[in-house]
């Protein structure tokens, strides 16, 4: 009895810390609509702002509090929504939940960089460490107070969203913005409003939560998020009371687990890591999920191009072309670099069908590729190439049952059950001994380190460096071959219009169960081979490779590259597998390759579309400029040319290339004059870019079948 | 850079005959040492024959003569060796993103140390270049397999996941003679000596000893708390091997999150439940001062924390040093608080402070260190004629190895550890010397070197056991 009354009291302790990071994420989705996977990160900052307040420059304690609270984390708050979130509201989900994780990634940057992890930030406890026992425990003042604080919090709100102005407005805006101004709401004052108290809240359970370790840690603070979303999904995002409860039955859960779990069992002492996100799991299939606060994919400004199959077969010949000649040029250490990139770029091209085409948000694809990894390692030695069907199987199977939950939830919900998925495997699976099954042995990542061999093809020698990046190289330019084919096939379009709206889908009596599994599967599949390939190249691999903090920056720089086309992918493989290349050249860039990815996330508020396509919209100006085109085209070959003839060295090769795919679209926009007005504009644009004449109005009246009555040319009238 | 290379001969030749009149007068290494003792003694410059030739300034490092000095070897004989230069790579993690200054201590060492004993002929008059080969945790695979067909050998460094390193370096042929080796391959690799090994098979667990002396009644109470990582999880099955081999026996084991556990009271709960006496903690520092405070709320401490040398690092004291309780960390290296009662200790310090004054002192730079010395004295014993075989060859060879006295005497290589160690303890806000509990034996300075402090083992680690 006694021991279950001290395990009691140190779970309410632990589910107290839980509360408290919970209730601000709830508040911060009720009055915004957006959930913040940043808000453990502010949470972190709020901790280190309280440490640089209180420990580095002496401040007393509550005015390093008040400096934290009421004006630091507000301050950050209003600078979030107003640079970032308002671009945001009509925005797709997918769209938001990767902004959010890029300022994720951005604030663990900043924080890394402003307070270096290699020295000890001690913030001392508060209240000078007085401690009290009860029921055998002792606690410490500061850990009571994060109690107390929690439920004031949770009741506070509760006051502020139900029984205050502030909080109607914040409701209203988040139900319906058109609606709430016409009300005399004002939107934009109660998001800013929601941010502000939404990051105050985080740096509150920061500044709590942040001295009970001994000293601060970045990554501990930033990743207390996941057992909160737990907590907060409990209470379905909505309800602080339920919430509440289920931080304290995730904490109850934790302190019951490590005193009644027999010890000594591999596998049971591990599972209770994953409980929080086994309840997660649990809850998005169980609970009624609600009206999630999205605006229709419809209203958005994302466009999903068909390309042609010439351009089809003209891009894949081009990336099987860089292929072979970055295989003649780039030395040993080199191609093992570029390698890596197409890999990076193999298992992001899996995205594409899944997250670009159906709508569907994944952030388990670095668990996908995994699988597909350990699957080669185990059943493919020598590289063989059957395994890696096996691979596709497997994975598709996984890809499929991954699906199940999917079939009931969408945006957020799906994303935040994939994620549930990966820390799944990556905190309990990927960590199991080998076992028995009826007979086969099964074996995961033992001894945490598994060798992985390249893929060997018949005639071909795969242990050659350069080899395997002309293999890879064709690999990608099949897998991309595939998501075209996927894109004007009968099934892409049904992916696509699964995406726009499910509802009108199931009107016309399309099985959406069918598509997700489909889509899902395929994914998985992709990226099963993906991780296989890539694991091949890098000779051996351990979990921390595929964990969910690897697959958050792949699904981010795919979808700034643009994820409804392949292009993309193969941005994402340029800049995972290259800035580390780059980094080896410009440590400056070493700083900046932190906060990098965060940034760019940052931008996708402004063109959901993503980089890519602003970049080749720039270069349809020389199909109309012939020249240019042509002195393009001659500048890269002679580059390539010189360099394969050892005239140059290879950073003059790129110089010269970035100089060329730079400088030749400039030239062409100065060539190329712009069309005579009124004679080669359409009809539905006479008279917008310049004043109408009298042949356009004649036109135009003749299109619409009126008779020429008009004879006056005038200005409008 | 070489110096005096262009000493007129006769005088070389006059100092050396007065050096090697002096020198034979001075006592040899300490700990009985058997390194073979060089045929040439170092130049020195200053005309004053009662110069130390083991100060730094001459050369010499500890009670090593002539680590480096001028020479004539020539020839490119290896890959990374010419006339001139020998390209040498250190290996660390301290670039990587995740962790960034991992092992950076190494390179700064590498760094002092090359200067140095560039400034005093090199390796016999072959310059030492360094290369940085920063793996990044995770960027092995391209940058060792560049080290390869540029430096001759990988000196004085480490990796975190150094299983995947070491396959690169061995398909290439690159001798490694390491600071530090982690994972279950990496301890026992082909071409490769450590100085200070680290083995599989044949494991140092003086600390055990002295937990059984000090503490004989609670060897029947004893616990392992060891971080959920797979390659700890390894170090911890030896650990209760081991431990079981000497008579303990386990009550309590726990594997706990390497980040964001939140569970350190109901740990401390249970042990106490458990009336655990003896703790040994595997992971990492950071980890044990949450426990450890927990305990101080608690009001609960077992007898004792056994813990290995990684615990030996400044920041575990900053970060919790009033809370630590009785410790018992294991270490075969003079500690750094008592530099000035071991020369070379000092020297260490000396040498960081004179050519690398912004460098990281710590534990893992004398390792490499060690690393370092053990290169320099085989490359020299092997000449012109310097290639991976006659490097690792002589680096073996130097049976009773103790960095010129950072440590206690080793045999290079990768399948014996040594006997001798000692204890160390926190108080407050330092690490001290804890000669009660390390009781040292006659002649062997501060180190216990019984032979029971090693313990052979019988289990299967899933490497191949060296021949014996």
């Amino acid at each position: 009895m006694q021991e279950l009354l001290s395990n009691t009291v140190l779970g309410l302790a632990t589910a107290s810390i839980f509360a408290l990071a919970a209730s601000g994420l709830v508040l911060t989705y009720t009055t915004t609509g957006i959930f913040n996977f940043a808000h453990g990160a502010v949470g972190m900052l709020g901790a280190f702002a309280y440490w640089q307040l209180h420990v580095a420059w002496g401040w007393p304690i509550p005015v390093a509090l008040a400096g934290v609270l009421l004006v630091a984390a507000p301050a950050l708050g209003i600078v979030i929504e107003r640079l970032i979130m308002r671009g945001l509201h009509d925005a797709p989900e997918t769209v938001r939940i990767v902004v959010t994780i890029s300022l994720l990634i951005a604030l663990l940057g900043v924080g890394q960089w402003l307070w270096s992890p290699k020295t000890v930030h001690r913030v001392p406890l508060l209240f000078a460490g007085r401690r009290v026992t009860l029921f055998d425990v002792t606690l410490t003042w500061h850990h009571l107070s994060a109690f107390v604080v929690a439920i004031a919090v949770a009741v506070g709100l509760r006051i502020l969203l139900h029984r205050t102005r502030l909080g109607l407005d914040m409701r209203a805006t988040v139900d319906s913005r058109p609606l709430a101004m016409l009300h005399g709401a004002r939107p934009d004052r109660a998001a800013a409003a929601a941010w502000a108290i939404g990051c105050s809240l985080a740096a509150l359970a920061g500044v709590l939560i942040g001295p009970l370790g001994g000293q601060l840690s970045h990554v501990n603070l930033t990743l207390l998020i996941v057992s909160a979303y737990a907590a907060a999904m409990i209470g379905r995002l909505r309800s602080l009371p339920w919430t509440v409860a289920g931080a304290v039955f995730l904490g109850l859960a934790d302190s019951y687990a490590i005193g009644y779990l027999p010890t000594g069992n591999a596998y049971l002492t591990t599972f209770r890591f994953v409980i929080p996100v086994v309840v997660l799991f649990v809850v998005l299939l169980v609970l009624p999920n609600p009206q999630l606060r999205t605006r229709a994919a419809g209203a958005s400004r994302e466009e999903v191009p068909l390309p042609s199959w010439r351009t089809a077969g003209l891009t894949a010949a081009s990336i099987v072309a860089v292929g072979l000649v970055l295989a003649a040029l780039l030395g040993d250490a080199d191609a093992l670099r570029a390698t890596r990139i197409l890999g990076v770029a193999l298992i992001a091209l899996s995205l594409v069908p899944l997250t670009g085409f159906a709508g569907q948000v994944s952030l388990c694809q670095m668990s996908f590729a995994a699988i597909g990894a350990l699957v080669m390692a185990h059943h493919g030695e020598g590289g063989n190439p059957l395994a890696l069907i096996l691979a596709a199987a497997v994975c598709a199977v996984v890809g499929a049952l991954v699906a199940l939950p999917a079939l009931r939830l969408s945006g957020l919900y799906l994303a935040l059950a994939t994620a549930a998925f990966a820390v799944f495997l990556d905190r309990w699976v990927f960590l199991m001994p080998s076992f028995d099954v009826g007979g086969t042995t099964v074996r995961i990542f033992e001894g945490g380190v598994i060798g992985v061999s390249p893929l060997d093809l018949p005639g071909l020698d795969t242990t050659d460096v350069q080899t395997q990046l002309v293999v890879l190289a064709v690999v990608l330019a099949l897998g991309y071959l595939l998501v075209v084919s996927v894109r004007r096939s009968t099934f892409g379009h049904r992916l696509l219009a699964m995406k726009d709206s499910p509802a009108a889908c199931a009107t016309i009596g399309l099985d959406l169960t069918r598509l997700k599994l489909a889509v899902f599967a395929l994914s998985a599949a992709m990226a099963g081979v993906g991780g296989a390939l890539y694991a091949g190249t890098l000779g051996s691999v351990s979990p921390e490779r595929f964990s969910l903090f690897e697959s958050l920056p792949l699904l981010l720089v795919t979808v700034v590259g643009g994820i409804s086309t392949a292009s993309g992918a193969i941005f994402a493989g340029l800049l995972l597998g290259g800035f580390p290349i780059a980094i080896g050249i410009w440590p400056l860039l070493e700083d900046l390759n932190r906060i990098l990815p965060g940034t760019m996330g940052i931008a996708l508020a402004r063109n959901p579309n993503g980089a890519v396509r602003d970049v080749v919209a720039g270069f349809r100006v020389l199909q109309a400029a012939p020249v240019a085109l042509v002195g393009l085209l001659a500048t890269v070959g002679a580059a390539v040319l010189a360099a394969l003839a050892g005239a140059i060295t290879g950073w003059v090769l790129v110089w010269a290339m970035v100089a060329g795919l730079l400088g030749w679209p400039l030239v062409a926009r100065r060539v190329v004059a712009p069309p005579p007005a009124g004679e080669e504009v359409p009809l539905e644009w006479a008279g917008l870019e310049s004043p109408l004449t009298v042949a356009q109005r004649r036109a135009v009246d003749a299109a619409l079948g009126l008779d020429g009555e008009l004879t006056s040319v005038g200005g409008p009238r | 850079m070489t110096t005096a290379r262009r000493t007129p001969i006769a005088i070389l030749v006059l100092l050396t005959l007065v050096a090697a009149a002096c020198s034979r007068d001075e006592p040899t290494a300490s700990d009985g040492d058997e390194r073979p003792r060089t045929a040439e003694a170092p130049t020195d410059d200053e005309g004053d024959g009662a110069a130390d030739p083991t100060s730094l300034d001459e050369g010499g490092f500890g009670d090593l003569e002539g680590v480096c000095r001028e020479g004539d070897a020539s020839g490119a004989t290896a890959p990374g060796v010419t006339d001139t230069q020998i390209r040498v790579g250190t290996m660390t993690d301290k670039g990587s993103t995740a962790v960034p200054g991992l092992n950076e201590e190494m390179y700064d060492t590498a760094v002092a140390f090359v200067t140095w004993c560039n400034e005093h002929g090199g390796i016999l008059g072959r310059e030492l270049v360094l290369s940085d080969v920063d793996v990044k945790l995770l960027e092995f695979e391209p940058v060792v397999t560049e080290a390869c067909g540029r430096d001759f050998a990988l000196v004085g460094g480490g990796a975190v996941f150094d299983e995947d390193a070491n396959d690169v370096r061995v398909g290439c042929g690159l001798p490694n003679i390491p600071g530090y080796a982690v994972s279950a391959r990496a301890r026992v690799a082909d071409l490769q000596v450590q100085p200070v090994p680290n083995p599989i098979y044949n494991i140092a667990m003086g600390r055990y000893n002295a937990a059984k002396a000090q503490f004989p009644d609670s060897i029947d109470r004893f616990a392992v708390m060891a971080s959920a990582l797979p390659s700890v999880l390894l170090v911890k099955q030896q650990t209760i091997e081991t431990a079981e081999l000497l008579g303990f026996e386990l009550v309590y084991e726990l594997d706990y999150q390497t980040q964001g556990e939140t569970g350190w009271a109901n740990f401390v709960r249970e042990m106490q439940a458990a009336d655990v006496k003896i703790l040994d903690f595997i992971g990492q520092p950071q980890n044990l001062v949450q426990l450890t405070q927990e305990m101080d709320l608690a009001g609960w401490y077992p007898d004792v924390i056994l813990l290995s040398a990684n615990f030996y690092d400044h920041l575990f004291v900053e970060a919790g040093g009033e809370t630590a309780g009785n410790l018992f960390i294991q270490s075969v290296f003079h500690p750094l608080e008592m530099a000035s009662e071991n020369k070379a200790t000092q020297d260490y310090l000396d040498l960081m402070e004179r050519y690398n004054p912004g460098g990281k002192v710590a534990l893992l730079g004398m390792q490499g260190l060690s690393a370092w010395l053990l290169f320099a004295t085989a490359a020299t014993e092997c000449g012109s004629d310097l290639t991976p075989e006659c490097l690792l060859e002589q680096a073996a060879a130097q049976a009773g190895w103790t960095g010129g006295g950072l440590h206690a005497p080793q045999t290079p290589g990768n399948a014996k550890a040594s006997p001798c160690m000692l204890i160390l303890g926190v108080d407050g806000k330092a690490f001290t010397y804890d000669e009660e509990a390390t009781a040292p034996t006659e002649g062997d300075g501060l180190f216990n070197c019984e032979p029971s402090n090693v313990v052979d083992l019988q289990g299967d680690y899933g490497v191949p056991r060296p021949e014996a």
